[in-house]
């Protein structure tokens, strides 16, 4: 970790310095334990500042479509050099082929990732502990409490999204620093959906209303995703108005349902939205059954390549079409009545 | 001082279930939900729900008399008949306890009440639920890491805002009456109550004292109001970099109370609703026009900033933030308030 910290911070030195990029954007400590913030860094900044270890949980990517996009009300060209983990970096792949970034104005310092830990796994074993201090190795996190030490074993605390994460180390970089004793991830197959769907109609209707009934409207799902780039959001939208203000279920469903279908083939389940969410809604019960729709029917991964084309957005004489020659005999496979 | 007039009473802790039911038999109670993942203040079924060790709910108090959506009126959109029985403003009797709010949160409802009680035209809304509600606050024994009421005048025993505060002295409560309501209110329930001792009042002292001593005083906010009159400070430019522009740190915050107002027709069911608005927001401001005086987030984070350190202590005499950490707890990019605030402060 500490090796790869020290690459990182020459690297980001040198480009800012080679004014090879305009802004970089890195992680930094965080206030709270097991926590780091994002952290923006322009020529003459504190470079130091910049850490890399188990906990630099957000997805970076996000912050690129408002900084860089062509839109924007700021039309100077902005070079971003950026820390990139697997899920990061399809994101950004993703952004690029959507025509919300440009290649050529990125410098990507990829990281072979070793997954990130939960910092609400590791909390919900403290009795309401607070930690005073946090160490890590390769294999174990140990943080210090008032009187007593406990010790995790990394891999079982890692965010769902980074237990079945199977592309940790980016494809698209300009330079790629491998953590130390990287062993490659033991990629532990998502089971929810299978689980989710195997649950009666009126089963899988509770959990989605209990989960997303709680929602407060706070948008952090949205913001903090990289798909999310929207100008304006439908769901905020006035003209046409699509849904009412309240918090209403009708209004969260309506809500959740459109922003995770848009997600359909651009979802790379970076669990970013699960994150950020204050109210622990599962939002990856849905958007991971949209991966595996994906990948079932066009054998897709979105943000590995930036050539290959998105499923939804062209069209191939081989693509199933079942659904539309034949919506009687598929539209509930799989799926428990 | 009335309050130094009050005597404080004891309650031993397995006469908690008692005096809880007594309230219960006149009044509605409400106490913090761990098991509601909404962690908000719920209806108390059984006194055995009500937990003393935790944390500050997730959800603020201030949902309780300033609900994220309120109905103001219904219509009928076809005929254009209004209905209106919400809008009264006549004295409430006291129906509803909230048991368990912490000092900071009791701290920021005296704060709400500023801005929606104590002007006019005063908010019927509001006032109605605050009326008929008595707010029995619980002194922190356990402040977080997050906590940093000290730094902005609110302390873990404040008793601003709240009716009666309670200090858990492990195996009683000492019990202080702060309004005329609450002295009323106890003595229906006299009976389970015993005098505090000197004894109990310095041990209350002793617990407040090692509090006070947990929580990390971050900065003096005297000197803050004055240093955010420059407007066009240069840290503006930088600040606001990492903020996602969602609405964690204004929906879970206690004392921010913007709202937007909308008329929602389903058929011809008409009804004009009060939401939770927030400076966040890329929609805040927005003028129909198209023009937005806050057109990115960092005049939004300035708006956040100013409003509760600069404006508010000018309009209301205060500071609108109770240091209670939500905002530091829940941000998802970990943008810490107390930092933010210390940045500032140290610039030239």
């Amino acid at each position: 970790m500490k090796q790869a910290e020290y690459e990182i911070t020459n690297t980001v030195e040198k480009i800012l310095t080679d004014n090879k990029v305009d802004l970089f954007i890195g992680y930094e400590k965080g206030t709270l334990p097991l926590r780091t913030s994002p952290c923006f860094l322009s020529k003459g900044d504190d470079t130091s500042r910049l850490v890399w270890n188990s906990f630099c949980s957000n997805n970076l990517a996000v912050y690129l479509p408002r900084i860089m996009s062509t839109t924007n009300e700021n039309k100077k060209r902005k070079r971003v050099g950026i820390i990139c983990k697997g899920c990061d970096s399809r994101s950004l792949v993703g952004l690029i082929k959507e025509n919300q970034i440009k290649r050529d104005d990125l410098f990507i310092i990829g990281l072979s990732c070793t997954g990130i830990v939960d910092s609400k796994k590791v909390l919900s074993q403290l009795n309401g502990n607070e930690i005073i201090d946090v160490s890590e190795d390769t294999e174990s996190i140990t943080v210090k409490l008032k009187d007593t030490e406990k010790t995790f074993d990394k891999n079982k605390y890692l965010y769902e999204s980074c237990r079945n994460c199977a592309y940790s180390t980016p494809k698209v970089y300009d330079v790629l620093i491998r953590t130390a004793k990287f062993s490659p991830q033991v990629v532990i197959p998502d089971t929810s959906v299978v689980k989710f769907m195997n649950k009666t109609r009126e089963e899988r209707w509770k959990i989605f209303e209990m989960e997303v009934g709680r929602c407060i409207r706070c948008y952090a799902c949205r913001n903090a995703c990289p798909n999310c780039y929207c100008k304006e959001c439908f769901a905020e939208q006035t003209q046409p108005r699509w849904l009412c203000v309240t918090n209403d279920l009708p209004d969260l469903l309506f809500y959740h349902t459109v922003r995770i279908f848009h997600q359909a083939g651009r979802c790379v389940d970076c669990g970013a939205c699960v994150r950020a969410c204050p109210m622990d809604i599962d939002l990856r019960i849905f958007t991971r059954m949209l991966v595996d729709e994906v990948k079932g029917r066009f054998d897709y991964d979105p943000g590995l390549s930036i050539e290959e084309p998105q499923p939804l957005a062209t069209f191939k004489i081989d693509d199933k079409q079942e659904f539309m020659t034949e919506p009687e005999v598929n539209n509930v496979k799989g799926y428990k009545k | 001082m009335t309050k130094d007039k009050r005597t404080d009473f004891i309650l031993e802790k397995n006469r908690f279930e008692e005096f809880i039911r007594s309230l219960s038999e006149k009044y509605r109670i409400y106490s913090p939900s761990y098991t509601d993942t909404r962690g908000h203040f719920i209806e108390v079924d059984s006194p055995d729900k009500i937990k003393f060790n935790q944390t500050n709910s997730k959800l603020a108090v201030k949902s309780f008399f300033f609900p994220q959506v309120e109905n103001l009126f219904v219509f009928d959109a076809e005929t254009k008949e209004l209905s209106d029985k919400e809008n009264e403003t006549t004295a409430h009797p006291i129906q509803h306890i909230l048991f368990g709010v912490r000092p900071c949160d009791a701290f920021s409802i005296s704060l709400l009440d500023a801005v929606f009680m104590k002007i006019s035209p005063a908010d019927p809304y509001y006032i109605k639920k605050r009326h008929s509600t008595m707010i029995i606050s619980l002194a922190c024994n356990h402040p977080r890491q997050t906590c940093f009421c000290t730094s902005v005048g609110c302390q873990p025993d404040s008793e601003k805002g709240a009716d009666i505060i309670f200090f858990d002295l492990e195996d009683r409560f000492l019990i202080r009456p702060v309004t005329d309501t609450a002295e009323e209110i106890l003595n229906s329930v006299r009976t389970l109550l015993g005098s505090a001792t000197d004894c109990d009042q310095e041990k209350k002292k002793q617990l407040m004292l090692e509090s006070k001593n947990i929580i990390h005083k971050d900065f003096e906010f005297d000197d803050l109001v004055k240093k955010l009159d420059n407007f066009n400070a240069s840290y503006w430019n930088r600040i606001y970099e990492k903020c996602l522009g969602c609405g964690i740190c204004t929906y879970l915050c206690p004392t921010c109370h913007c709202f937007d107002i909308a008329d929602e027709v389903i058929e011809s069911n008409g009804r004009r609703v009060r939401t939770w608005d927030s400076c966040m927001f890329s929609l805040f401001t927005l003028h129909a026009s198209g023009h937005n005086p806050r057109p990115t987030q960092k005049e939004r984070m300035r708006q956040r900033i100013m409003h509760k350190f600069n404006y508010a202590p000018k309009n209301y005499d205060q500071i609108f933030c109770v240091g209670c950490g939500r905002c530091i707890m829940y941000c998802p990019v970990n943008l810490d308030i107390r930092q933010l605030i210390k940045g500032i402060m140290e610039e030239e």
